[in-house]
């Protein structure tokens, strides 16, 4: 205990004065919210939504139809005056002055000529905060992920959230095509079927977490929903209370009840104690062979150790009750 | 003329808006069902003109993906001069081939005949003011029905909930004679009693058992309101109520055959009661000010078993010892339990295009459920242990279970961009879980440690000072662990769209009461995005990471065990009986190196046209002699899409993944104190290893296409996969039965096979702009063999089963729907 708070101070002290030297420069103000524009358009002046529908009829068809657009005089925090489609796409006079050059307009596609940080602080004029704050420095982040790389606020494909997609997993299947794959396997959660979507377990905004989980760690994303699971017991098994993971995979398994590998096998990579774990099960232990055993067939171990994440029986060390 | 809106309040409209379909918020996120998936209006048409008319090139998002094909916007009408109004329908009948050759056809679903109402909606906007209304919902009446409500005022409050209802099916042909499933007592049927029956007995009742559903029910209602007083500050609180009910198969145990043969008390499959509530509350305030953002959240959740314990007849006969009779066995099942959490997350902007954060989270997990006895049944065990003195509660060493486990933790990150192109971040993460659960077995009639196993099937465990025995754990272990990460990432921009980036990061994990004090993880990362070809986005990124740390014991336990009892005496002359192989590391632990390669490239081959490919690639080797050796994973998957125009898009994709692992281990077939492999009790000769391969094949299709005045969809997705288990041993020592003739010592299972087909089709015929009929088919086949069920019977010997075998199945499921938009 005494080394975490040295370290903790050390930490602490290095990013103190880190801030303070920062914090010294005075020509390097904090950032605003203010959109970051490109070269090419921070010169440019406001012409006004009526302008812009005058030829992006159809665009502001589809965009009079979503959220923004009901939001009456919709207009930038930094800038109240600027109200519709330069809200996000800033000021559009260089644009219409010249509208083949991508560089010209805020544009959220591959052929921007802005980069996505540009892109995003548009977006975060509004939407910063709350499930965002982790944002920086998130695999999405880093990966140079552009707000619209998943949302398409120009028109209504899902029912909340201006995704790109008719709905969250199909949007997350774009990328993580082999997750679509998983969840069609044969122990799977229902997200297939609708039930569950992948930001019922992460958040793809960044979070605390490496993979960008929903809670703090693996088995308090789990415990959403198996909140059975939680105990905590007083006959508690190793690997339940450290990781859910060590056991189970959550996208998909070929084994049951989404284990990462097929028992007994996967117990005797742990269990090797006196008694009866470590024998070799063989196919003449199967259910039709010479000496069926409960060992290997149908549920293998759990089939006596049935309270397996943890018991709560007075008699319960070994899982039997 | 509608009454100004302040900018600030504009601004804040779009955080309340979003705040409830936040990813932040627990699970239960827009709800659906198989037949709508994503929770939408299934009445929309695509729009024949796509999104932009202006643009020469679909637009593609900033990775090169096409953007999809818009819908047709669906139009308001007026209700009065203030609200506007819009709705649909989608409803009709459903009826299939009724074979219902498989329960697990129903498996989160419900396809049963009969009518349907598959959506519904129902929206109000009063534009003035910004006040609102959205209903919608589907599989009205269903086992996978759902709906939300969302309503409030634009900017200033809304209030949303949501009913999901998910069907989870084990299946229907399970087997049982036990009478009172579902209840927290399975009883024999008349004809048989508790204890004293024989194989030939049960076999006659078998004969009229019956099948139980196996399944569980879940239904989630939540209830949020979310307030915004001020720009940036916003208050929501939610509640929600869940409930679980049904049964799943359950084990039951009265010494298993393979310990004392024919004569021993069985295994018996039992079904266990589910009866779950869990009520939750969460609650918080964000803000979200120029400089800084804050958020504060509190959870508290809260869980009860109302089927608290399962007590069951044992329908076999016991361990010689006419005066011994085992009738039932009783589990504690799973208890109430409660869970706080106090959670505030910070950022503040600084100088250098900076950002600092913080976490600091600090939660309780808390049961105290009342304690069973050790046994529920009276007499003398075969060991001689008097059960009457250990089936009461005056027996227990305390009433209740006081167990908890708290945790913290904290969270500092920094991030500075010093000159354009380069970003440093840092980052130190500290975890610390803390369980003060503390249980003894110990018995204050007898004032003795121990407790009656399997109900006295198995005997029981006491201990005896000064008479020779094996050591047992009588205490619990409170596994503990602290968890600190130190990152260190720095990105620099190549040019405007291409990044690359180094990280490297340090993780220390602390267990308690573990076979290491410590293991310390280094992580080297590089990564590389590049999206400055105008033909491809490409994506890479390579991690190492190896494990090391303190020696490893493989016998921490030992307090735990009655051998640090003072008095205990080994039944060896050598020392005590060994817990575990020494040599023997578990995977969570042991030493390790992991390669990981991730690649994903996003090729513009057309402008109508994307091809998408990406490989991952993992390696884990463990530094092990016995225990998991390696495992790994090797993943690939291409993906095709094409969008001529507004009215046709066509994919096709296909994946693949091989899953790998290997362990070895050593049977303990001698009696001696030595732990390590190759002593007298882990000989050589009784070696084996064993490993599992899983390869998994996918293939999809899909096809719409608008021909005026119908549209088509047509889903087909294909996955097939097999595993293949196989072993080898240094002798046939190395066996559960090494009696066993013709036991080949290297061999393997017959091979696991899983495929299942979907065709899913929709063909719409638009009769009027406002009304559309819609004809479904829908064809699943699935089959599966899986030896684990291979030749099961509900009664082998002294095990009896609930013979629950994974069946296959094909099945036809039409749909005739009307579709009706408010226009």
């Amino acid at each position: 205990m005494q080394d975490f708070f040295s370290r903790m101070r050390l930490v602490y002290l290095t990013l103190i004065a880190g801030i303070a030297a920062i914090m010294s420069c005075s020509s390097l103000s904090p950032p605003s919210l203010k959109p970051e524009l490109n070269a090419a358009q921070s010169n440019a002046q406001y012409v006004g939504a009526s302008v812009c529908s005058s030829c992006h009829e159809l665009e502001s068809g589809h965009w009079s139809h979503t959220v923004h657009a009901r939001i009456p005089h919709l207009a930038a925090p930094g800038n109240p005056k600027v109200e519709g489609c330069e809200t996000c796409h800033g000021p559009g006079s260089e644009h219409v002055s010249g509208p083949a050059d991508k560089s010209k307009i805020m544009a959220f596609t591959h052929q921007s000529g802005a980069t996505v940080s540009q892109q995003n602080s548009m977006c975060l004029q509004c939407h910063s905060g709350k499930e965002r704050i982790a944002w920086p420095g998130s695999v999405h982040q880093m990966n140079d992920l552009s707000c619209s790389d998943c949302h398409n606020p120009m028109a209504q494909f899902s029912q909340k959230g201006l995704l790109r997609k008719d709905g969250i997993n199909q949007t997350c299947y774009s990328c993580h095509q082999q997750q679509r794959a998983e969840f069609r396997k044969r122990s799977h959660m229902p997200l297939p079927e609708g039930k569950v979507t992948c930001i019922d377990c992460h958040n793809p905004h960044g979070s605390n977490t490496d993979p960008m989980l929903k809670a703090d760690t693996v088995n308090q994303v789990c415990y959403q929903c198996h909140q059975e699971k939680r105990g905590p017991f007083i006959w508690e098994h190793a690997p339940v209370r450290e990781s859910c993971l060590n056991c189970h995979q959550p996208h998909g398994s070929n084994h049951e009840s989404l284990l990462v590998s097929t028992r007994p096998f996967l117990c005797q990579t742990c269990h090797t104690n006196r008694g009866h774990p470590n024998d070799l099960m063989t196919t003449a232990n199967l259910a039709s062979a010479s000496n069926p055993d409960a060992r290997l067939i149908n549920r293998s171990c759990q089939n006596c150790h049935a309270q397996i994440h943890g018991s709560n029986h007075a008699a319960g060390m070994l899982f039997h009750r | 003329m509608p009454p100004a809106i302040s900018a600030g309040r504009r601004t804040a409209l779009l955080v309340a808006l979003l705040t409830f379909t936040s990813s932040a918020i627990g699970a239960g996120n827009p709800p659906g069902n198989n037949l709508n998936p994503t929770g939408t209006d299934t009445t929309r048409i695509k729009s024949p003109q796509g999104l932009s008319s202006v643009k020469q090139k679909p637009s593609r998002t900033p990775s090169g993906l096409l953007f999809d094909t818009p819908y047709e916007p669906l139009s308001y009408k007026k209700l009065n001069n203030d609200w506007q109004y819009r709705g649909s329908l989608d409803f009709g009948y459903l009826f299939g081939s009724g074979r219902k050759s498989s329960s697990k056809f129903s498996d989160y679903s419900d396809w049963r005949n009969g009518p349907l109402l598959n959506y519904f909606s129902l929206s109000g906007w009063q534009a003035r003011e910004g006040y609102f209304l959205d209903a919608q919902g589907g599989g009205v009446g269903r086992d996978d029905q759902y709906y939300q409500l969302s309503t409030g005022q634009l900017g200033t409050f809304r209030i949303n909930g949501f009913f999901n209802q998910t069907p989870h099916t084990y299946t229907d042909n399970a087997v049982t004679i036990f009478q009172g499933v579902g209840s927290e007592n399975l009883t024999l049927p008349l004809g048989l009693v508790p204890g004293r029956n024989s194989s030939e007995q049960i076999r006659q009742v078998l004969a009229s058992a019956y099948n139980p559903d196996l399944g569980i029910n879940r239904e989630e209602s939540r209830i949020g309101f979310n307030y915004t007083p001020t720009l940036g500050m916003k208050f929501f609180a939610d509640f929600s109520h869940e409930t679980k009910e049904g049964r799943r198969a359950f084990g039951g145990s009265f010494l298993p055959p393979f310990y004392a043969g024919a004569n021993s008390g069985g295994m018996v499959e039992t079904i266990e009661p589910i009866d779950y509530v869990t009520n939750e509350i969460r609650s918080g305030v964000s803000y979200a000010g120029t400089d800084l953002e804050l958020n504060l959240n509190y959870t508290g959740s809260f869980f009860a078993n109302d089927k608290g314990q399962l007590t069951f007849d044992n329908p076999f006969t016991n361990l010689p010892g006419t005066n011994f009779i085992v009738e039932r066995g009783r589990y504690d099942l799973y208890p109430d339990n409660t869970f706080h959490q106090v959670k505030t997350d910070l950022a503040y902007r600084l100088p250098m295009r900076g950002q600092l954060t913080s976490t600091l989270s600090w939660s309780r997990m808390y049961q105290n459920d009342d304690l069973l006895p050790s046994t529920l049944n009276s007499g003398q065990t075969f060991t001689g242990i008097n059960m009457d003195q250990w089936n009461s509660i005056a027996s227990l060493p305390r009433r209740t279970a006081d167990a908890e486990i708290t945790n913290w933790l904290f969270q500092l990150g920094l991030q500075l961009a010093p000159w354009d192109p380069l970003t440093l971040k840092a980052k130190f993460r500290y975890y610390n879980e803390a369980n003060d659960t503390d249980y003894t077995a110990f018995n204050r009639l007898t004032n003795q440690y121990g407790m009656i196993l399997e109900d006295g099937a198995q005997g029981g465990e006491v201990f005896r000072p000064a008479t020779p025995q094996s050591p047992f754990h009588y205490r619990s272990i409170p596994f503990s662990q602290k968890v600190m990460d130190w990152f260190f990432d720095a990105d620099y921009r190549l040019s405007y769209k291409t990044t690359a980036g180094f990280g490297y990061h340090f993780e220390q994990h602390e267990p308690s009461y573990r076979e290491r004090i410590s293991t310390d993880e280094n992580h080297l990362k590089f990564h590389l995005s590049n999206r400055s070809l105008s033909w491809t986005t490409l994506r890479l990124s390579y991690e190492y990471s190896t494990r090391d740390g303190s020696d490893y014991d493989s016998n921490p336990y030992v307090p735990f065990y009655t051998g640090s009892l003072p008095g205990f005496r080994s039944s060896l002359t050598d020392g005590a009986t060994p817990l575990t192989l020494a040599d023997l590391r578990k995977y969570d632990l042991s030493d390790r190196q992991q390669h990981r390669i991730k690649a994903q490239a996003n090729f513009l081959l057309r402008d109508d046209l994307d091809l998408i490919a990406s490989a991952n690639w993992t390696n884990n080797v463990y530094d092990v002699r016995y225990g998991l050796q390696n495992a790994r994973t090797i993943s690939a998957n291409l993906e095709g899409n094409y969008q001529p125009s507004s009215r046709l898009n066509a994919y096709a994709f296909y994946s693949f993944q091989k899953q790998q692992s290997q362990l070895s281990n050593i049977n303990d077939i001698g009696i001696s104190a030595d732990p390590y492999a190759g002593g007298g009790r882990f000989p050589y000769t009784a070696a084996w290893k064993e490993s599992v391969d899983d390869i998994n094949h996918m293939i999809g299709l899909g096809f719409g296409y608008r021909f005026d005045p119908f549209d088509i969809d047509i889903r087909y997705s294909y996955n097939w996969a097999n595993t293949d288990v196989g072993y080898d041993a240094a002798s046939n020592l190395a066996f559960a039965n090494p009696d066993v003739r013709n036991q080949a010592i290297g061999n393997s299972f017959p091979i696991i096979n899983f495929d299942r087909h979907i065709l899913e089709t929709n063909l719409r015929w638009n009769l009027r702009k406002d009304i559309s009929m819609r004809f479904y088919h829908r064809y699943e086949h699935n089959t599966i063999q899986d030896w684990h069920y291979d030749g099961l019977t509900p009664l082998i010997g002294n095990h009896l089963f609930l013979n629950a075998i994974p069946e296959n199945y094909g099945e036809h499921v039409f749909g005739v729907f009307v579709q009706y938009r408010v226009q």
